[in-house]
């Protein structure tokens, strides 16, 4: 773990731990309806200042707020071709699962890869500090996935071009 | 000191309402209806489920003397209940409303209580005998957003009302048939025209207002918003000055108040914290942080603190539980046990389902700077 990812994943613990403070909010426009306001954004006092916290141009994070649900967009470190490729499948492979990830967005915002959204549902179901403990160990876990996923594709990479060199 | 309800709940509590000797108490559990739960002995066992709201129950208060219960919800509606010596009654109320309900509570006489919602309105109730229902009557001056709390001055005559406008203001919610001539006045006005806006206080970072109280006197308002910051006007130095503290706390949700000038305010924190007022300056008193396994004794052998060290290392990574009694954001305060002036026994309900009482005489020993005056 390189010295720079400790103080970025605690500002962002901090920030998902203070925008994490939501409550049941029934909508003002439709009767009878409760929709996450940060999603349908109907009302500008219901939202609060959006967050980017950015531990380089390539990674970054999004903190959204508003009075009964945040969303959380996170950019992963991309350095080449082939992490862009791995990232973009696997992303892919898990929003397309969405409904058994609960807090999972099934897209993403624009210019980010994935996105989380927390309603005050999943608060009020779910202990508040181990869905920011959840999220930080996303974000731990995502980049040592890719590059072990990376090594892999290139070890067989090679490995192939071996055994197909072999009959020169 | 601090003891837990044993009522087996698993889910978590939006409200919790005491009746007048503490001996029943009305539960909603994050849903459409509303338990009632009553003590025999040292258990609690549940005696009705009143289910005629069709969406989640938000707020509910229980009048002491009358024995009536009102509740409010997603539904728009409101609902009376009165004990007809066999089980509870609901009567329709006429709110007129077509938004959620949000807050309710009874006046101090207990003869009307006000409804906030987010209909930019707020409803105060009443019974008209000659139509043998509740009607309302609509204060809606002034108001643009929805209400989120309520809380009555003890003269019948005035209401303070917060919502997501960031703004705490003062009403005049008399209504002459039902509350006879005012005889009661207050600092806060002179004269108090029905449905008129008194006063307004503006959260200065902008933050929603969750609750807000009138001390036992009338004098004091105190409000609590997203911000962090706690809120109080006393109307006996100056009823236009608002004074703020802001606080290192994740913002509170309740407030009550447990003295003439201090008041307990919870949240999303999980403990409650004691503030006080002297003079013009707002302080914290105490954080009433308890922590929930009292059962460790003080004195550890070498052996233990080996042990636990070992434990704690790899506690630290993967277990977080909280160090206080509840481990959600506690959404309501009320009274258990007091006068007119002076709290001595406060219960909290909370999103993991518990409902704990706290005695702050005892803690008031237990904690060194908590003096409640």
């Amino acid at each position: 773990m390189t010295t720079t990812l400790k103080p970025y994943l605690n500002a962002v613990r901090a920030t998902l731990q203070a925008s994490m403070c939501l409550q049941h909010f029934d909508s003002r426009v439709v009767e009878r309806h409760n929709k996450p306001e940060v999603e349908v954004k109907k009302s500008k006092e219901l939202l609060l200042t959006p967050v980017v916290i950015s531990r380089n141009e390539n990674e970054r994070v999004l903190i959204e707020g508003s009075v009964n649900s945040i969303r959380i967009s996170i950019a992963i470190k991309q350095a080449d071709d082939l992490e862009k490729i791995l990232c973009h499948k696997f992303m892919r492979f898990m929003m397309m699962r969405a409904d058994n990830f609960v807090i999972l967005r099934r897209k993403p915002i624009k210019d980010y890869d994935i996105s989380f959204l927390i309603t005050n549902t999943h608060t009020e179901l779910m202990y508040r500090q181990k869905l920011v403990d959840f999220i930080i160990s996303f974000m731990e876990d995502i980049d040592k996935e890719i590059s072990d996923m990376k090594l892999s594709v290139n070890s067989r990479g090679r490995t192939c071009a071996e055994e197909f060199f072999k009959q020169f | 000191m601090t003891e837990i309800l044993n009522l087996n709940i698993n889910s978590s509590i939006s409200c919790h309402a005491w009746n007048r000797d503490r001996t029943q108490i009305a539960v909603s559990l994050n849903s459409k209806e509303v338990y009632i739960y009553s003590k025999s002995g040292n258990s609690w066992s549940l005696t009705q489920t009143l289910t005629d709201h069709s969406a989640r129950v938000l707020s509910i208060d229980w009048a002491p003397q009358t024995n009536r219960i009102v509740t409010c919800g997603s539904d728009k509606n409101a609902y009376v209940w009165s004990h007809d010596g066999r089980q509870w009654k609901p009567e329709l109320v006429v709110l007129r409303i077509n938004r959620a309900a949000t807050c309710v509570k009874w006046s101090p006489n207990e003869k009307k209580f006000a409804v906030g919602c987010g209909n930019r309105c707020i409803c105060v109730c009443y019974f008209e005998p000659n139509q043998l229902f509740w009607v309302s009557k609509h204060i809606k001056k002034q108001i643009k957003s929805t209400t989120l709390c309520l809380d009555w001055h003890p003269n019948n005559a005035l209401i303070a009302a917060g919502g997501t406008d960031f703004k705490c203001r003062i009403f005049g919610a008399y209504i002459s048939e039902v509350d006879g001539p005012l005889t009661q006045t207050s600092n806060w006005a002179t004269t108090i025209k029905a449905s008129e806006c008194i006063a307004e206080f503006s959260a200065s970072n902008n933050g929603w207002v969750y609750s807000c109280a009138f001390s036992f006197d009338g004098n004091i308002l105190a409000f609590v918003a997203h911000d962090s910051t706690v809120y109080m006007v006393d109307s006996s130095r100056n009823p236009q000055e608002l004074l703020s503290l802001r606080t290192p706390f994740l913002p509170f949700l309740t407030m009550r108040f447990i003295s003439n000038t201090s008041f307990i305010a919870a949240g999303h924190d999980c403990f409650p914290v004691v503030f006080g007022l002297s003079g013009n300056k707002i302080s914290i008193l105490e954080k009433l942080e308890v922590s929930p396994t009292k059962q460790t004794s003080s004195v550890a052998t070498a052996k233990d603190i080996f042990g636990n060290r070992e434990r704690l290392n790899m506690d630290q990574a993967s277990n977080n539980t909280l160090n206080s009694i509840h481990q959600n954001s506690i959404k309501d305060i009320n009274i258990y046990k007091g006068d007119d002036n002076k709290v001595s026994q406060i219960s909290t309900s909370s999103l993991d389902g518990n409902i704990v009482v706290w005695d702050l005489n005892a803690l008031e020993r237990q904690f060194g700077n908590l003096r409640i005056r």
